[in-house]
């Protein structure tokens, strides 16, 4: 089972490849798109800049150093879309991503995927930025040029180990989050801005949306008792930290035919990249045995020094007995 | 909201409740949008599809069945709804493995719903002052402004691409094109989860749990007002998904814009029907 880690920094890849990661992804975010879009309308989601490389001297770097310790890296263009007059500079980045070896592209745009399929010999990872609910779809991304589907995070892990399953038939591989970043929302169907995070000149500063602090009103005919617990559980992410963790799940997907687990986390600190990598790698270890459940807790309990509650549960309470 | 008279253009009502089609469907509307565009539990039976239908006949109305993105066992129930509409009917899709199955299922039109055609619709992004004019016009844009996304959705044979009112404007950039174009009014898409907190929302057994659980279906007697001062005016749960309200339409409606859908009911709960 391959772990695949995130980068933003070239001098981070021969640790974390040292550390157990056989697969790495970054973003580029040059000076080119920079001056014409900003991070605002980011070319892959991302809207801060400590979370991406800035030139592709760096990823060529980047690249290099990685194969020649046989791993592989990705290159987000993982926007929700990009419009007529962004695309030649997103095919410029393939292009040239891909004249450096890079391996694999990750992308959202369902309009773009045939092109890059068509005109570069490179592996397409769909992104979860384009989330694949259902069987029909991985055979649809199949067609367009897709190889690899990273499965959005709101599957159980029934759903992702049966599509998994689908996808070996279709010759598909297929990855799944397992560290950081629980979004409340579908990735690909939530449409808020990250970047009122930054304070830029034109963008007024204000909280991540799907954890700011809301207050709920029920509307509807039930009694003020009912009103009052379900205004309640409406506001469970208000302020809610992100200590999120499907390392439990870990043993299903392995079992179940899952290719590779995924980290999120670009812009962490290399210190906290290179402990998910270790945490990963001794789930990874680990599954199969009969304590699974136990190390994953542990291993949970290390990373984040807390114990591990739904809110943090990628897949709905896997570790504490519900799948 | 008021009733507009706006040439020819086709007004649409959309809901999932018939005892809500049925009280407004003699309001003017043409055409009746049945089905839900975000949770695959709220997806009508086939006797409901059949009764919806019949209420469009009787009303001389044109029929549209909305249908969310959903896993295998929402695909499950839509297979033999797309088997009962006829060539006159559309389904409009929000997940490509819906628009795959409809390809192969139904002689319905296809159409491509608003939440497949991406936008930025964070209401917050109407606050953004001297941007660049390259990233404003990219935010007021959508997927279909890329010629590579409308040869796609031709090749699937949709002819239609509906789009959602936002607050920063919008461009439908489908001038020239074959395509026709929706707008959605007065409830925009924000965001969809399935980690749905309307779920189950009541039960104080519940409470502090969130994830992928079997529901009551609780969205019909819960829907929630949410207030914070960063986001102006009100956000509404509405079972799975968040909306806002635009309760202006511009004018004149971006090109290609003939139709506009009412979106009935975001912000009221309603009387359970009979399952």
């Amino acid at each position: 089972m391959d772990i695949l880690a995130p980068f933003s920094k070239q001098e981070e890849v021969e640790k974390l490849v040292n550390a157990g990661a056989t697969e790495l992804y970054c973003g580029l975010v040059d000076a080119n798109w920079n001056k014409k879009y900003s991070l605002v309308s980011s070319i892959n989601l991302r809207h801060d800049q400590i979370a991406n490389l800035s030139s592709f001297g760096a990823l060529g770097e980047s690249i290099e150093s990685a194969h020649s310790a046989k791993a592989k890296v990705f290159l987000t263009l993982n926007a929700h879309f990009y419009s007529e007059k962004q695309l030649p500079l997103v095919l410029k980045q393939a292009e040239k991503a891909v004249s450096l070896g890079i391996d694999s592209l990750i992308v959202a745009d369902s309009g773009l995927i045939p092109k890059l399929a068509n005109e570069f010999d490179v592996e397409i990872s769909l992104s979860t930025g384009n989330p694949v609910f259902n069987s029909k779809a991985l055979e649809f991304f199949k067609e367009l040029g897709v190889g690899r589907v990273v499965f959005p995070r709101h599957l159980t892990v029934k759903e992702a180990v049966s599509l998994a399953a689908h996808a070996k038939k279709l010759g598909l591989k297929t990855e799944c989050f397992v560290l950081n970043v629980i979004c409340p929302y579908i990735d690909g169907l939530c449409t808020f801005q990250h970047i009122v995070e930054k304070n830029l000149s034109f963008v007024p500063v204000g909280p991540l949306a799907c954890r700011a602090d809301f207050k709920a009103t029920a509307i509807g005919s039930a009694s003020p008792e009912k009103k009052f617990i379900a205004e309640n559980h409406a506001m469970l992410w208000s302020n809610s930290i992100s200590r999120d963790c499907g390392l439990c799940a870990i043993d299903e997907f392995k079992g179940g035919g899952v290719d590779c687990v995924k980290i999120a986390g670009r812009a962490h600190s290399i210190e906290k990249k290179l402990a998910d990598v270790n945490a990963v790698k001794a789930a990874i270890d680990a599954a199969g045995s009969k304590g699974f459940k136990g190390t994953a807790r542990e291993l949970y309990f290390r990373l984040f020094h807390n114990k591990c509650d739904y809110p943090n549960c990628y897949y709905g309470g896997v570790g504490f007995g519900e799948s | 909201m008021g009733v507009w008279v706006l040439g020819k253009v086709e007004r649409a009502i959309f809901s999932d409740s018939l005892e809500l089609l049925a009280a407004e469907v003699g309001s003017g509307y043409k055409r009746i949008y049945f089905g839900h565009e975000s949770c695959e539990r709220r997806i009508p039976s086939l006797s409901e599809l059949k009764k919806a239908k019949k209420l469009c006949e009787e009303n001389c109305n044109s029929f549209s069945l909305i249908t969310p993105f959903c896993t295998d066992a929402g695909l499950k129930k839509i297979g033999p709804l797309l088997k009962g509409l006829s060539s006159y009917d559309e389904v409009i899709v929000n997940d490509f493995g819906v628009l795959k199955l409809a390809a192969e299922k139904t002689r319905a039109s296809l159409v491509c719903g608003r939440i497949l055609n991406r936008q930025y619709r964070d209401p917050r992004i109407a606050n953004f002052k001297n941007a660049p004019n390259d990233m404003v016009e990219h935010l007021r844009s959508s997927a279909a402004s890329s010629g590579l996304f409308r040869d796609l959705l031709e090749k699937l044979n949709v002819r239609r691409i509906e789009f959602d009112n936002l607050l920063q404007g919008i461009g439908t950039d489908l001038g020239g094109t074959h395509f026709s174009a929706s707008l959605y009014y007065p409830f925009v898409f924000v965001a969809g989860t399935r980690f749905c907190l309307t779920a189950n929302c009541s039960k104080l057994s519940h409470a502090g749990r969130v994830g992928i659980f079997s529901c009551g279906k609780e969205c019909l007697d819960f829907k929630f007002r949410l207030e914070n001062k960063n986001f102006g005016d009100s956000l509404y749960m509405a079972g799975n998904a968040l909306y806002f309200e635009n309760k202006k339409l511009p004018s004149p409606l971006p090109a290609k814009v003939d139709r506009l859908v009412f979106t009935a009911g975001i912000s009221q709960t309603k009387v359970r029907q009979s399952e």
